[in-house]
Formats: structure tokens, C-alpha cells, sequence
């Protein structure tokens, strides 16, 4: 690795395809061997990622203050949110499922949109002064995004065991569908971001860095 | 094999990987972005693990799923029934999702695995394999079958103050499945599978 040099694709002029990682001349709409879209290093890309997060943030109002389950116990009707639920959960002292539902769709949606948005902020105003940061983050946002769905899961599995005439029932309410809309949507959002940005913004000062 | 130049998925540098022993992998030396790993005969591996994931699935669709019980009333579910009981149309969309991201995509990547294979064993590349391989790569971050088996537990834990609940046979075999799964995306490697597609359209080309 001694005679290692710093060159990206993009001073090359080359643009890497992201399905089959084949390098491709600038120039090209698609990709030579697998036809996927191709995308070139812009800052303006992060405007697709900026709609989907709106979209998110959007959903995420009906997600957490509409009934996500209705439970009709002996005539009954109960309704809770997520929240609820959580509440609910901790009172009855299942301190682990409440705690892994209180993450799972509390904080990592949050979580999700706020470190999304700060990465676009970062990516179009100030540059990535703490790359590191971003690209852990980023890496992060990937990897956790799917496991929110586990609530959407509990109140499908919820509904199919107890349906029981008379005695008691459970109904999935409006919030079980904005809330797996806003799960795809900010999934959507951390795929369409581009982490080449990340670099982008401080490659010239790494160069130094790197052959000093 | 000829040595391929690839850029970084998340700094964009340009490198060549070098020749891999088993169980190394190449990871990228700005960002430590982990590039590819090699295994000894991961081709092989990587279909027995897809069969063994298609064998498993297959019969965890077939046996009740839960078996739940209250009051002397006892009901059986089976996989299916346990994600897609929406029966309102409301909930249509959350329906296809949940059946789609547990089920559909994983036994589609699955098989998509199986043709590909099928596809690099003979001389001749067989016909849609790139567009295959595509498919596979393209559903891969939609696969959430083992998020659905956590929620099993979640949901589980919750109502376990209302009434017993037991494991049908097909739960074991979901469990199966979802450790054949993971093996299965352990050897399954975007810069491998993609290198061989390149050497076999060469042989063939002659």
C-alpha cells in the first residue's frame, strides 16, 4: 500500500454505479453492464433526501396522536397511541418491551430525521467539519432505519391472535398507517442520500493530509 | 482474476482490491468502508445457505405458526394468517408492506440467489442473470424478515397476561430460516458476485 494515491472517481472522471460498481465515463445517463441510474456527485442531490424527510416529518404528526390500536375488551373500547402504549407497558412492568418499543418507534424515527436533516444541513452550508461524525451517523441511520417497523409488526401479530368473538378484539387504528408510511419514507430518504458528499466537501484539504 | 478498480460506495476513491485470503476482507483506507470480503468457495456456501433458507421458509408457510388459547378457546395461526389479517380495507397498504418486506422480498432475494448461481455453474450465462442480480441487490435493504420475528417476541411478551400462547412447528423453522438468511447476506458480496458475472461473460465471449 506504499505507493497509494489519493484519486477519486469523481477527479477521474469516472461515476461509479451503485448496483453493480462498475465505473462509468461522466457522461453516462446509465450504467454499461447492469443499466442503473447513475448519479454524479452534486449538492443538489440532497434535494430528493430533503423532500422525503418532509414527508416524513409530516407523518410523523397522525403517526404519534392517532390511536395506533383499538382493544375492545367486554364491550370496551380502548384506543392508545404509541406512546400509550409505551406508558402503558411500563406500568404493567414489562420494563424490556416497553423499553425496546420506546426505541424502536420513539427514538430511532426521531432520531432518524433529525440526523438526516443535520446531515443535509451540513452537506449544503458548512462543509463537514466533523466527517467522522457524519459518516458514522450515516452509517448508523442506514443500518437502524428498518427495525421501527417493529411496532406496525406487534399490532398486525396483535390483531390476527386475538380475535375472539364477543370477548375481546383488537383493531389496528389510522396511526398503524402513517407510521409505516413514515418508516418507507425515511428509509427512502437515508437511501437516496449520498455519503460521497460527505468527502466531497473537505477532499482537498485530505489531500494534503494525506501525502504530507 | 484480473484485478478490478472500484471506487469507495462512501468516499468515492478509487482503488484496486488486492487478492484476498480466506476470511479477509478489503476495507477502504480513508473511510474504512468495508469494500468486500473473500471466503473459500463462497459461491458454494452461498447457494447451500439460499436452499437451506428456501427449504426452511417453505415449510414454516405449511405448519400453524402460533397456537394462542383463552378461556378454552383455541385458535391456530399460520404465517401468513399472522401478518396479513388487515381485513379491512382501510389497512390494505399496511398489509401489503408487512406481507411483502417478511415474506415476498426475502423469498424473491432468495431465489434470485438460486438463478444467479445457476447462472455462473454452466459455460454459458444464462439469459436476465445481470438483470437478476440487480433485483437481488435493489430489494436487499427491504428484507425485514427478522424484524418480524422480533416482533413475535414483542408481541408475545404483551399479551402473555391474557392468554398461553404456544409455538407451532413452523415457528422453529422461521427461526431456521431467518439464521440461514443472515449466513446467506454473509456471503452474499456485491464486488464478487459482480467480478464473476464479468469473467464468465468473458469466457464466453471467447
Amino acid at each position: 500500500m506504499a505507493e497509494f494515491e489519493i484519486h477519486t472517481a469523481d477527479q477521474e472522471k469516472l461515476c461509479q454505479c451503485p448496483v453493480c460498481l462498475d465505473l462509468n465515463a461522466f457522461d453516462q445517463q446509465y450504467c454499461q453492464q447492469c443499466h442503473a441510474h447513475l448519479h454524479t456527485i452534486s449538492p443538489y442531490s440532497i434535494q430528493q433526501t430533503l423532500a422525503l424527510l418532509m414527508t416524513s416529518v409530516i407523518l410523523l404528526i397522525p403517526a404519534n396522536f392517532l390511536p395506533m390500536m383499538s382493544t375492545t375488551f367486554l364491550g370496551e373500547k380502548t384506543q392508545s397511541t404509541i406512546l400509550g402504549g409505551v406508558i402503558l407497558l411500563w406500568q404493567h412492568q414489562s420494563y424490556l418491551v416497553a423499553t425496546v418499543i420506546f426505541f424502536a418507534s420513539i427514538v430511532i424515527p426521531i432520531g432518524k430525521l433529525l440526523a438526516l436533516a443535520w446531515l443535509c444541513y451540513e452537506v449544503r452550508f458548512r462543509g463537514f467539519r466533523s466527517k467522522y461524525l457524519g459518516q458514522k451517523l450515516y452509517r448508523l441511520t442506514e443500518f437502524i432505519g428498518k427495525w421501527s417497523m417493529i411496532d406496525v409488526y406487534v399490532v398486525a401479530i396483535l390483531v390476527a391472535m386475538v380475535q375472539m368473538g364477543m370477548i375481546m378484539k383488537i383493531e389496528p387504528g389510522v396511526a398503524a398507517i402513517a407510521f409505516s408510511g413514515l418508516v418507507v419514507t425515511t428509509m427512502l430518504a437515508a437511501l437516496t442520500f449520498d455519503p460521497r458528499l460527505i468527502w466531497k466537501n473537505c477532499e482537498d484539504k485530505e489531500i494534503k493530509r494525506e501525502t504530507s | 482474476m484480473k484485478k478490478r478498480k472500484i471506487a469507495c460506495h462512501d468516499c468515492d476513491l478509487l482503488m484496486l482490491i488486492p487478492h484476498l485470503k480466506h476470511r479477509q476482507e478489503a476495507v477502504c483506507p480513508r473511510c474504512g468502508f468495508i469494500l468486500t470480503r473473500f471466503y473459500q468457495h463462497a459461491p458454494v456456501k452461498l447457494l447451500a445457505f439460499t436452499l437451506t433458507a428456501l427449504v426452511f421458509l417453505t415449510f414454516s408457510l405449511k405448519f400453524p405458526f402460533l397456537i394462542f388459547s383463552l378461556h378454552g378457546n383455541e385458535k391456530s395461526l399460520t404465517l401468513i394468517e399472522s401478518i396479513q389479517s388487515f381485513s379491512n380495507i382501510n389497512y390494505v397498504f399496511v398489509s401489503i408492506l408487512l406481507f411483502s418486506t417478511a415474506i415476498v422480498i426475502p423469498l424473491l432475494f432468495l431465489l434470485s440467489i438460486v438463478y444467479v448461481s445457476w447462472s455462473f455453474n454452466g459455460n454459458d450465462l444464462l439469459p436476465f442473470t445481470p438483470q437478476t442480480l440487480k433485483l437481488a441487490l435493489l430489494i436487499m435493504p427491504w428484507n425485514m424478515a427478522e424484524i418480524f420475528l422480533v416482533s413475535i417476541l414483542v408481541s408475545l411478551i404483551k399479551i402473555m397476561t391474557l392468554a398461553h400462547v404456544h409455538f407451532g412447528l413452523s415457528f422453529f423453522s422461521y427461526i431456521l430460516f431467518i439464521i440461514s438468511l443472515s449466513a446467506t447476506l454473509m456471503y452474499f458480496d456485491r464486488y464478487q458476485l459482480w467480478s464473476t458475472y464479468q469473467l464468465k461473460l468473458r469466457q464466453s465471449h471467447g
